[in-house]
């Protein structure tokens, strides 16, 4: 083995240091094991361009370092709950097992349409939770003025500002809120039951009583109800 | 009408410049027109549609910009496969290093972005190494061994002179959570660089710890917002119903609006007089079904105590107890209490809040309240 060939072979066997034993790489360890040992056994560099060519050992360590990480994300988002930022990586675990890649382009186009396709389901997910929260104020001010006590003669101004208000929700809604979500996720369609699920419910953190109550109200609020 | 030319050309101005610059290396083929059509789409629709919003949702749902970027990807891989492929290891070094010192000239302009500037001395040591006269296998294990490549890696904020910044940030925005998020990613930060071969921390690791943190804190963060949210309301109701006892009322902006009549004040300082004590009673309810917190809670209260050290509770400390001795007062139908009211108009303007608001001390300053 001439001096060229060691030092290749000293750098495949730093870059396997880096993932060896890694309960986070068990494909990428394998995958950079088998190029480091290709390296190794060849009888020069020569030879062991020709097998890296052929057998696509760097692509399968590409495709072996996005299985690992799309595994551990998936991982985490199930414990955590959170079905659909799990989402993309699942998808992209069954596109590795239904395709096989003979290059790293190809990998990254694949990898990259399933992240944007589901980069807008992920916004649409949580496009409710983040407007219905950031609406509670105004449904608390709503409420104030129906239910605070104060002397008969100023209910007919506050019920007043009370239909204004909801009025304005609801114009808001149905002509700027939601055409506009819409022209991003034309499918959208709020999903008031879905705030119960963990990943939208541990957002607001009260009583469940209190959130029954404010789903009731925004629905009215927005005119849905 | 088309889109606004000046949402269009910043939104499309990297992608024609892209193509101009791979037409200008005398570049073709189909990825390059692939380029040239995606591009072509994107300002016909300029052209067709004058609602920036509308345009933009159909971008995204076209999924213009990743597949002119696939496009541009495969024009360039193809390009560096085509001109790697006889090249010597002195020549791939050589070409290496070009790159990565036009990125460095890049992200020393700062065009790159703040997560670009944080690269700089990591690509000056990469430079320094390439340029030291090793082989190009030489050079690329000691990436490796120096952990150079995985801060490059986890360029995007994750080193350890940025994860200190945000720490940083997060004190001198006094929200204690947000300063126990930075701690404890700082932490694992530093437990993954213990464990890592190179004294580099996984990347995906790391990813998966801060992603675990940020989860974690997010109800609590959110938490400790909806009280002094909720809690400043009630103070801030408590001075105007005061306030609207004393004789500076009428020509406060609270009541008399631009163009107000002397009638429309007068029923405007009326309103307050008479509902506020309602509309206190509802948001002192509330507190309570929400955080189970009673009036006198609130200043004794972690976030109330914690605000009030920041000088974020911007009300003097004579305004606060003014605060609080209005409360028994303000009852459907109560009066303020003349002696009270003086006091308020004593205060009113400079008294009533605190000369040193928005001055927040160092973190770690012990927590104080106007009633210690």
């Amino acid at each position: 083995m001439d001096q060229r060939h060691q030092e290749y072979v000293a750098y495949y066997e730093a870059r396997l240091r880096n993932v060896a034993g890694n309960p986070l790489y068990p494909h990428t360890e394998a995958a950079v094991r088998a190029l480091y040992e290709a390296l190794r056994s060849a009888p020069n560099l020569e030879a062991f361009r020709e097998q890296l060519e052929q057998e696509k050992l760097e692509v399968a360590c590409a495709v072996a370092r996005v299985r690992d990480q799309a595994s551990a994300r998936a991982a985490l988002y199930d414990e955590l709950e959170e079905p659909v930022r799990a989402g993309p990586e699942k998808a992209v675990l069954a596109l590795l097992e239904s395709r096989a890649f003979t290059d790293v382009q190809s990998l990254t186009e694949a990898v990259g349409a399933i992240e944007g396709e589901w980069r807008q389901r992920i916004a649409a997910d949580e496009t409710l939770i983040e407007e219905f929260w950031g609406d509670w104020k105004i449904l608390e001010d709503i409420e104030e003025s129906e239910q605070a006590v104060v002397p008969h003669a100023w209910h007919p101004e506050r019920l007043e500002s009370v239909a204004k208000e909801r009025r304005t929700g609801a114009e808001h809604y149905q002509q700027q809120t939601l055409p506009e979500t819409r022209k991003f996720f034309p499918e959208y369609q709020p999903d008031y039951q879905g705030l119960w699920e963990v990943r939208h419910r541990r957002k607001m953190p009260l009583a469940d009583p209190i959130v029954q109550r404010r789903i009731a109200c925004h629905r009215r609020y927005r005119g849905i109800d | 009408m088309p889109v606004d030319p000046n949402i269009v050309n910043p939104t499309l101005g990297p992608f024609r410049k892209m193509l101009a610059e791979v037409q200008g290396k005398g570049l073709r083929g189909p990825d390059v027109d692939r380029m040239a059509e995606v591009l072509g789409r994107m300002e016909a629709l300029a052209q067709q549609m004058g609602d920036v919003t509308a345009y933009m949702g159909q971008l995204t749902q076209e999924n213009s910009f990743q597949q002119f970027s696939d496009a541009y990807s495969r024009v360039l891989a193809g390009a560096a496969r085509a001109a790697a492929k006889d090249m010597s290891d002195e020549e791939l070094l050589e070409q290496t290093l070009g790159a990565y010192e036009q990125a460095l000239r890049t992200h020393r302009s700062g065009q790159a972005g703040d997560a670009a500037v944080r690269t700089i001395a990591t690509l000056e040591r990469i430079l320094e190494l390439g340029r030291s006269g090793v082989s190009y296998p030489v050079f690329l294990r000691q990436l490796e061994e120096q952990g150079l490549s995985r801060a490059l890696a986890g360029s995007a904020g994750a080193t350890r002179d940025a994860l200190h910044e945000d720490l940083a940030f997060a004190k001198e925005s006094w929200l204690p959570v947000r300063v126990e998020q930075a701690e404890r990613i700082l932490a694992a930060y530093d437990e993954l660089v213990a464990k890592a071969p190179f004294a580099q921390p996984d990347p995906l690791a790391f990813e998966l710890a801060r992603k675990r943190i940020e989860w974690e804190l997010e109800p609590m963060h959110r938490r400790w917002t909806a009280v002094v949210d909720r809690w400043s309301y009630v103070l801030d109701l408590l001075v105007d119903w005061l306030d609207a006892h004393t004789s500076f009322a009428p020509g406060d902006e609270r009541w008399r609006s631009p163009g107000a009549s002397p009638a429309q004040v007068q029923h405007n300082i009326r309103r307050t007089k008479e509902c506020t004590p309602g509309d206190v009673g509802y948001r002192l309810a509330i507190l309570q079904e929400y955080f189970q917190l009673g009036f006198d809670d609130i200043f004794t209260h972690e976030t109330f105590r914690t605000e009030y050290t920041a000088r974020r509770v911007h009300w003097s400390d004579a305004r606060l107890a003014l605060i609080r001795e209005t409360l028994p007062h303000c009852a459907l139908g109560g009066v303020a209490p003349a002696e009270l009211v003086a006091r308020a108009e004593r205060l009113h303007p400079h008294g009533d809040v605190r000369s040193d608001r928005g001055q927040a001390p160092p973190w770690g300053t012990a927590l104080e309240g106007p009633f210690d």
